[in-house]
């Protein structure tokens, strides 16, 4: 049993901070606020230092590791709000195409760089073609690929992949909190497919959900960080204002949260990672992961801005571009409650 | 990473629980509610776990351990946990005194008070709080004033958990009224039954196991040689104790977190009410958090000498544990206000927030010490005798 990252995660973690402290600053994440092509150039360098192919299997041209390494990562993206489709890339569609369809040429696209997006939501499957809409997918205005996730007769789940570039598939951008992670709906209309899979492709999500919740566990240390660092200096009454303990203290309680989420953020990927556990215990963990993170992330959201007071709800502060990702993830895949909910019926029914 | 115990860890843990399948009675986890207050069974519970060396894992044989690591020792304690096995009657002489006695007390000392303490044939009690000294412990009065080779003790102590019931009590006295309020503490060790000690129970407002105390100190004799740790360090003395307290009480505390999860989870079984699912999950995800927290912290301080995560675990527990009882008084619906059993453990789940260092102090301790932030500015630290009242 150990909590440590081993040798080569660690350098992963440490080349990620170096690259990102360089290259994702928040003039950068500001820009691509409001550039839409911004991202580019970041994401060719990510896909060129191979981020892309790490939980691809070997198999797909990736290198095969786990959900550890990918949660190690997305802690760090997290904490720089990195505005490219690394995580609905690498940390959804990659885990919700292994586990539906491990052999999917998709993950080899992935391993090269393609953006997929994963698409859930009322579509169905007709025999030989797919429709439905699914809403908020992110990245889908991004992805060349995406991911569909939707329902065959007698209600069993069917997976597929289709170009995005279809002619029958409509993606229609909507307002998104976070314009680094851009919403949209996608229509299929009718879309033929052939490679459709029969599968359940839920321990995908919750793998994603794993990933997704490592991320807001570093959105959320990095809005701590800032508001630590604000009340150390920021004087009134004389005093750093931190010296207050109204002030002290709700940064402990948003601390505390974040090591709550954080210690069952690996707590669940390990358990991923362990090749016999069962699939219960995986989605109860996952569970759990979620929500504690989604909490975390939304309540160092408010602390930061209650903390630094009126600068933090300026458009010229840093706060929002990562309050912005605290809100879209905490949403996303499940809210707290939703999570909160899933894990305790499971536990009250024995099968947690 | 990695979740899998270690080959060492499973061979202890299993050892343990083998034992402990020997030692309890039959139907033991469902008789809780009775076995909690068999006294008898506690005693014999810490007297075996002494012998068989799963008292203290982590200490030598002899004194109640097998020299297991950190991280066995925490699988044993947590198995412990798990299994709700009987608490120890004195937990305060095990958890608190002992590592003290262990890391300030002379050779004699140890030889003279340890093994009594580990065995549970003598009880003892921390005196430390007083009517004028809670949180700010360093503004406790009990004077000790050293009078040939005996010092002479006067004052009060309030809090005082089984100091009626105990033979010995490390007693905190100012003996250095010029020094800084920090500085001029003196831990004694002193004899409850000696001439000028009274000791009066205070009735608790609900039923309760343990019982808290008044001590009343009037021209005690403490021998010049019964101090603990240095004279005049005795602060060093309560900061190192408080810890061992504080990893001592999460622990504790997840005891009854996992035994308030079942609880609220029976009643759901038999009335379901979804309004309290989500409450359910967040403190489902409380005790995992607090469990593997705890590993994290060893794991972490094996790898890099480091854990500032054991600080959160105190509070943490101690927060949960009150949110988990009144759940599970929602769960149990309007019934709730009849079970004896039910109020009890709501009650002691009051407590917890406050023992070992209220909430409010651990709050300041993980800010300053963990997060890094600015002292409260205090006024400059006088002696306290030069202080107006």
């Amino acid at each position: 049993m150990n909590f440590g990252f081993d040798d080569g995660q660690q350098a992963l973690r440490e080349a990620a901070l170096t690259l990102l402290a360089a290259e994702c600053d928040s003039s950068v994440v500001r820009r691509a606020l409001e550039d839409p092509d911004a991202w580019r150039p970041l994401w060719k360098k990510i896909v060129e230092l191979g981020w892309t192919s790490l939980g691809v299997p070997e198999e797909c041209g990736g290198l095969g590791l786990g959900v550890v390494d990918l949660v190690g990562l997305a802690e760090v993206t997290g904490r720089w709000a990195l505005p490219v489709p690394f995580l609905t890339t690498v940390g959804f569609a990659a885990p919700v195409l292994m586990a539906a369809s491990p052999r999917s040429p998709a993950l080899a696209a992935i391993a090269t760089g393609a953006v997929v997006a994963v698409a859930t939501g009322d579509v169905r499957w007709h025999g030989s073609t797919l429709s439905g809409t699914a809403l908020q997918v992110a990245d889908a205005s991004r992805a060349e690929m995406i991911v569909a996730v939707g329902e065959g007769a007698d209600g069993v789940c069917v997976v597929t992949v289709v170009s995005a570039q279809s002619s029958n598939v409509r993606i229609v951008p909507v307002s998104s909190v976070d314009q680094n992670r851009p919403l949209a709906e996608v229509h299929f209309d009718e879309v033929p497919c052939v490679d459709v899979v029969e599968c359940q492709p839920q321990p995908g999500f919750d793998v994603a959900r794993v990933v997704l919740a490592a991320e807001l566990v570093g959105v959320a240390q990095r809005l701590l960080d800032m508001s630590v660092e604000h009340v150390s200096t920021r004087v009134q009454f004389d005093r750093p204002i931190g010296a207050f303990q109204a002030v002290k203290h709700r940064l402990v309680d948003t601390h505390v949260a974040i090591e709550r989420a954080r210690t069952l953020v690996y707590d669940a990927a390990m358990v991923h990672d362990e090749a016999d556990t069962p699939v219960a215990r995986r989605r109860h963990l996952a569970s759990l992961a979620k929500a504690a993170a989604s909490e975390a992330a939304l309540l160092a959201s408010r602390s930061a801005v209650q903390v630094h007071a009126a600068i933090a709800i300026t458009w010229e502060h840093d706060v929002h571009l990562f309050s912005r990702r605290a809100r879209h993830g905490a949403a996303a895949l499940g809210d707290a409650t939703t999570m909160y909910r899933r894990a305790a019926r499971a536990y009250v029914e024995g099968d947690s | 990473m990695d979740i899998t115990e270690t080959a060492a860890q499973r061979e202890a843990r299993e050892r343990y629980s083998a034992w402990l399948d020997d030692f309890l009675p039959q139907g033991y986890r469902a008789n809780y509610a009775d076995h909690r207050r068999d006294w008898d069974l506690r005693r014999a519970y810490q007297r075996a776990a002494f012998e068989a060396g799963w008292l203290v894992p982590q200490w030598e044989p002899g004194l109640g351990g097998q020299s297991l690591t950190r991280l066995e020792t925490l699988t044993i304690q947590l198995e412990s946990a798990r299994r709700a096995a009987p608490k120890l009657p004195n937990v305060q002489g095990v958890g608190v005194v002992a590592p003290a006695l262990r890391e300030h007390g002379t050779p004699e000392q140890r030889e003279r008070y340890l093994v009594p303490v580990l065995r549970g044939d003598e009880w003892w009690a921390l005196g430390m709080s007083e009517p004028d000294a809670g949180s700010d412990f360093g503004g406790l009065r009990t004077k000790a004033v050293l009078q040939g080779d005996t010092w002479v003790v006067n004052g009060q102590k309030i809090w005082t958990t089984q100091a009626d019931q105990s033979a010995f009590s490390v007693m905190f006295c100012r003996t250095n009224p010029d020094a800084p309020k920090h500085r001029g503490i003196t831990c004694l060790i002193a004899d409850l039954s000696a001439p000028g000690i009274t000791i009066r129970p205070i009735r608790s407002a609900e039923d309760s196991l343990e019982t808290f105390c008044e001590v009343f100190l009037d021209d005690v004799e403490i021998p010049a040689d019964a101090v603990l740790g240095a004279v005049d360090d005795g602060w060093n003395v309560a900061m190192s104790s408080l810890s061992h307290e504080r990893d001592m009480i999460w622990i504790l505390n997840w005891v009854e977190i996992e035994r308030g999860l079942e609880r609220v989870r029976d009643s759901l079984r038999n009335e379901p009410r979804d309004e309290l699912l989500a409450e359910l999950g967040r403190r489902l995800a409380d005790a995992e958090a607090i469990r593997m927290t705890g590993y994290r912290a060893v794991t972490n301080e094996l790898n890099t000498g480091s854990s500032p995560e054991f600080l959160i675990l105190k509070l943490f527990g101690s927060e949960s544990l009150q949110e988990v009882w009144e759940l599970a008084s929602l769960a149990a619906g309007p019934a709730a206000v009849t079970d004896g059993e039910l109020l009890l453990d709501q009650f002691d789940a009051l407590a917890a927030t406050l023992y070992g260092g209220t909430s409010e102090v651990q709050r300041n301790i993980i800010g300053e010490r963990v997060l890094g932030l600015p002292k409260e500015p205090m006024r400059p630290s006088q002696p306290l005798e030069s202080r107006s009242r």
